[in-house]
This record gives C-alpha cells, sequence and structure tokens, in this order.
C-alpha cells in the first residue's frame, strides 16, 4: 500500500473515530436550519416524484419505484460527498442545513418500506420483491460509499494544494 | 398552498429526527446509530397507518377518488410524503452502514442494514393493519 493510500484510510478512520462535534443538547438555532433545509428537501421530492412529465413509459408504480431509487440513491451520494466536505472545512449550521435538513427531506426510508410491503401484499413473486429490495439496499450503500471515498480524495487535495 | 403545508410537515419531521438523533446519542453517550435506526422504524410504523387509512378510504365504497373529500387527500399527502418523508431518512442510513463497515464490523454493518429494513417493513405492516 502507498503511503498515500495509507495516509487516506487513517484520514478515513478519522473521520470515523471523530464524531462531528462532541454531543450536546440540541440547541434553538440548530432547530432552525435542520427545519428549513427538512422543508425544502421534501419539497424537492415531491416536484420530482409528482409533477413529473405526462408521458408515462412505466406502469405507476414501476415508475415510483426507480424515481425514489435515484433520489435515494443520489442523496445518499451527496450525503457522503458533503461529510467528507465538512471533515476539511468544518460549518456547523451550513452541515446541519444541507445534510441533517436538506438531504434527510429529500431521501426517505418510510416509502421504500411501503413499496416493497405493498408488493408483497400484493403477491408479487418474492424473487421480484428481494430483487427490488438488493437493488435499492445495494445501490444505496455503494452511493455513500462513492461518495465519500470521492469526496476525501478531492477536498483533501485541494486543502493540501497550495 | 400544498407546497406550504408539506414544507412545514417536512420542516416538522427533520426537525424530530434531528431531536430524537441527538436525545439518543446523550443518552448513549457517545455517537451511534440507534437514533436514526429507532426513527426510521418509528416513522415507518407510522407510514403504514396513513397507507391503510388512504387504502381503507379508497376502497370504502367509494367508486372514484372525486368522492374523497380534497382535504382528506391533501391530510393524506403531508402526513406521507410530508411528515414521515421529513422523518426517515435514506442517506444516513446508508452512510452509516458504510461506517460501520469501515471501522472493521462489516457483520454489524450487513445486520444494521438489513435488520433495520426489515423491521421497518413488519412495522410498515402492523401500522397499515390497523387502519387498513
Amino acid at each position: 500500500m502507498s503511503e498515500d493510500a495509507a495516509q487516506l484510510n487513517s484520514a478515513a478512520d478519522d473521520a470515523l473515530a471523530e464524531l462531528e462535534e462532541p454531543t450536546s443538547a440540541v440547541r434553538p438555532a440548530e432547530l432552525l436550519p435542520v427545519a428549513v433545509g427538512g422543508g425544502i428537501g421534501v419539497l424537492l421530492r415531491y416536484w420530482l416524484t409528482h409533477l413529473h412529465g405526462s408521458p408515462h413509459f412505466f406502469p405507476l408504480w414501476l415508475q415510483e419505484q426507480w424515481l425514489l431509487l435515484s433520489i435515494n440513491s443520489l442523496g445518499a451520494f451527496l450525503l457522503g460527498l458533503l461529510l467528507a466536505y465538512f471533515h476539511v472545512h468544518p460549518s456547523h449550521g451550513r452541515r446541519l442545513f444541507l445534510t441533517t435538513g436538506l438531504l434527510g427531506g429529500f431521501t426517505t426510508y418510510g416509502t421504500v418500506a411501503s413499496l416493497e410491503q405493498h408488493a408483497i401484499i400484493a403477491h408479487a413473486p418474492s424473487t421480484t420483491v428481494l430483487l427490488s429490495i438488493a437493488i435499492n439496499l445495494g445501490l444505496g450503500v455503494a452511493a455513500a460509499y462513492v461518495g465519500e471515498r470521492l469526496g476525501q480524495r478531492v477536498f483533501r487535495a485541494i486543502e493540501v494544494a497550495p | 398552498m400544498i407546497a406550504l403545508y408539506l414544507f412545514l410537515a417536512g420542516a416538522l419531521g427533520a426537525s424530530l429526527r434531528f431531536v430524537i438523533d441527538r436525545v439518543v446519542e446523550r443518552r448513549v453517550g457517545r455517537r451511534t446509530t440507534a437514533g436514526i435506526v429507532m426513527v426510521n422504524l418509528l416513522g415507518s410504523f407510522v407510514l403504514g397507518l396513513v397507507v391503510g387509512w388512504v387504502h381503507a378510504s379508497t376502497l370504502s365504497g367509494a367508486s372514484s377518488f372525486h368522492h374523497l373529500s380534497t382535504s382528506m387527500v391533501e391530510w393524506q399527502l403531508i402526513l406521507s410524503v410530508g411528515f414521515c418523508g421529513g422523518f426517515t431518512t435514506w442517506s444516513t442510513a446508508m452512510v452509516d452502514t458504510v461506517r460501520l463497515g469501515r471501522t472493521g464490523k462489516p457483520g454489524l454493518a450487513a445486520f444494521h442494514l438489513l435488520a433495520t429494513f426489515s423491521g421497518a417493513v413488519l412495522l410498515l405492516q402492523l401500522g397499515y393493519a390497523f387502519t387498513a
């Protein structure tokens, strides 16, 4: 393993061990960026999922699945990227707005579970359901991993450059 | 108008998630994934209640959606897409899984991922069964 790679790995370990900041009680000032970001994130998701173009190439439930998969995977990728960014450039307020608020509200866990539950009670083939769950979870984890790794490389490189 | 309500519901959901995560963290005494797991499980149960309500109201003799009052459909949208959508989160659950895996606990990461999702589907079904 090259020295660079070793350094990157130890930086990754730091990022894991270090928790963005010591745990303190919620301060009222922290709620504003979270709330505003969350509201905007929800609206973005609503507009993407409900106001998309009229031509329906796929059945509605399938459309919803693909849109949600894209939204959630994009959100996981961006969260990995942003956490790597804020690790190098700490900014508590902006981090709460963009990560906890915006991406937290943009992505959603419940609706994924809801679509799978719907497929199960509608007696969809179990292979289809399991495949769909595997795609959602697999892509989500992969997106978060790639986002964080990419962020660690890019933002550290920028920091090191003169 | 629906946009304003969705914004407010999302803001409330996200704030509640933030507060629960912090409270759990302070109880445990260190950074933990438990808070977000609890939020996603609780949110899935609540969403199940709403989806069951939607299901029951669209099947209860009404031949079409036009029989449903607008405000009820709006409430269902505000609670599901707005509140539950803002409350539960996918991105943090995925990043938490990656971080558990990278701290040398791939087994725990896989358990975290699969157990949370299975639990969410089960709790959603439980909520759904209450109201459907």
